[in-house]
């Protein structure tokens, strides 16, 4: 067992950890954030995927201690970010979610987007969800919210 | 943890995170022959998911500044052992190496670009990995590192099968190095989103030189070059004379596997639109 430092959601944990853990097993079993979801343990559906230092990544994919004194962010994290609660009310506004499975994990990646590219056209956001699965296929209204959510995103915008 | 199956867990190892070169090369001549080295991690993680190695030792290279270097000095341009999918992604790449740009916008989706490697995705050795034919196409080399030595070798012939590299025990990879020239390639694939593809061409034209290398991968084992003087091109004359004796090659001399994905006729099929969109892409660019 080794003791690694993780700043979750801006609060630094301590959590004792064995090499071969994968992050996910400990985010949602030793840390308790449930808003990481488990789907397909391989790294297609993307659902679990978190901001390590503001860079979206599949936490099924990676190790616990590689994460070692980094900064992750997961969707509960990001309503301290006025920006994200206005895309997280845009999502609400547009139904984009019908089982809300995937939703923590299309609302960090679409906050991701809009933070790199806040001019984001369709191919720009097609591109950055394309690492996203929703099952129940909302793709469309999930698009129209991230669409709509652009301008709080704008640096120069005043609204 | 969760619910004990192989399918979510890891088997046991030893994580070891070296701090500068001399002290991975150290511990590979020393744990060589049962240690994986990981970067990205995707490949490794999933292979040992599904139980395929289970390495004693892994050996990761996320902490050597060294290896994090993406060098452009006109004549070469190198590529570090721990530098990301993602951060190959920019206009400079775009303009240097544009076939190496279009492979690794192919690759999985920009979040695994965000974990995985080029050295990492050319070192699976899976046949419908995209790494290998685009740098078979460039001409590239790698630099191979043991303790006490370096090398720099050929990427042609790196990969030897499925699964299978070139590479002994207490040797890694440090960086891939591809000539600078002034040159014009694309890079295309058949696949559904981030599925396997199920061909790809990746053609590079260096337009001074007047070659270019065409190559075909997912189709076989190991990717199939063809050059210029293999088809007798004749860069004088028509393209559609060209194309004529191209299409005359791949159909006597290659044979795509038959598998689960697809039969081989349809491989067939698909590589030869691919080459003559790819070689169109590239070639009546220069007319306009």
């Amino acid at each position: 067992m080794k003791e690694i430092k993780l700043k979750v959601d801006g609060v630094i944990m301590k959590v004792n950890i064995d090499d071969n853990e994968i992050l996910l097993d400990v985010l949602r079993n030793k840390l308790g954030i449930r808003s990481v979801k488990a789907a397909c343990w391989r790294g297609e559906c993307g659902l679990c995927t978190v901001l390590l230092n503001g860079i979206p990544v599949k936490s099924c994919m990676m190790l616990a201690i590689e994460a070692d004194g980094q900064e992750i962010i997961t969707a509960q994290g990001l309503y301290s970010d006025e920006r994200a609660r206005k895309l997280m009310d845009s999502f609400v506004k547009h139904g984009a979610m019908q089982c809300g499975f995937c939703t923590p994990a299309f609302i960090l990646t679409s906050h991701y987007i809009l933070n790199k590219y806040p001019d984001a056209d369709d191919e720009k956001i097609n591109e950055g969800l394309k690492s996203l699965i929703c099952r129940c296929g909302t793709y469309f209204q999930i698009k129209e919210a991230i669409k709509e959510a652009k301008k709080y995103y704008d640096h120069f915008s005043k609204s | 943890m969760s619910f004990g199956s192989a399918y979510f867990t890891l088997p046991k190892f030893k994580y070891i995170k070296p701090r500068s070169v001399d002290e991975l090369l150290n511990y590979l001549s020393e744990y060589g022959s049962n240690a994986k080295i990981m970067s990205g991690g995707v490949g490794v993680i999933a292979f040992m998911k599904e139980r395929l190695i289970s390495p004693d030792y892994i050996i990761s290279l996320s902490d050597i500044p060294e290896l994090k270097k993406v060098k452009n000095d006109g004549e070469t341009f190198e590529i570090g052992a721990n530098v990301h999918l993602s951060e190959l992604e920019y206009e400079l790449v775009r303009k240097t190496v544009p076939t190496l740009f279009k492979a690794v916008k192919n690759i999985a989706d920009p979040t695994i670009r965000n974990m995985g490697t080029l050295v990492g995705d050319l070192a699976e050795a899976i046949p419908w990995a995209d790494a290998y034919p685009a740098l078979l196409s460039l001409d590239a080399s790698l630099e191979v590192m043991k303790k006490g030595s370096s090398k720099k070798v050929p990427v042609n012939g790196f990969v030897e099968g499925l699964g299978q590299i070139n590479l002994k025990e207490d040797e890694f990879i440090s960086k891939i190095i591809i000539p600078v020239r002034k040159m014009r390639g694309t890079y295309l694939k058949f696949a559904n989103s981030s599925e396997y593809g199920l061909a790809t061409v990746a053609l590079t034209y260096l337009y001074e030189e007047e070659r270019f290398n065409l190559v075909l991968g997912s189709i076989t084992e190991k990717p199939i070059v063809i050059n210029n003087a293999d088809v007798n091109w004749d860069f004088k004359s028509d393209l559609s004379k060209n194309i004529e004796k191209l299409n005359a090659y791949i159909d006597s001399n290659v044979n795509p596997v038959d598998d689960l994905l697809s039969s081989s006729k349809f491989r067939k099929n698909i590589i030869k639109y691919l080459t003559l969109r790819a070689i169109k892409e590239v070639f009546s660019y220069e007319r306009n």
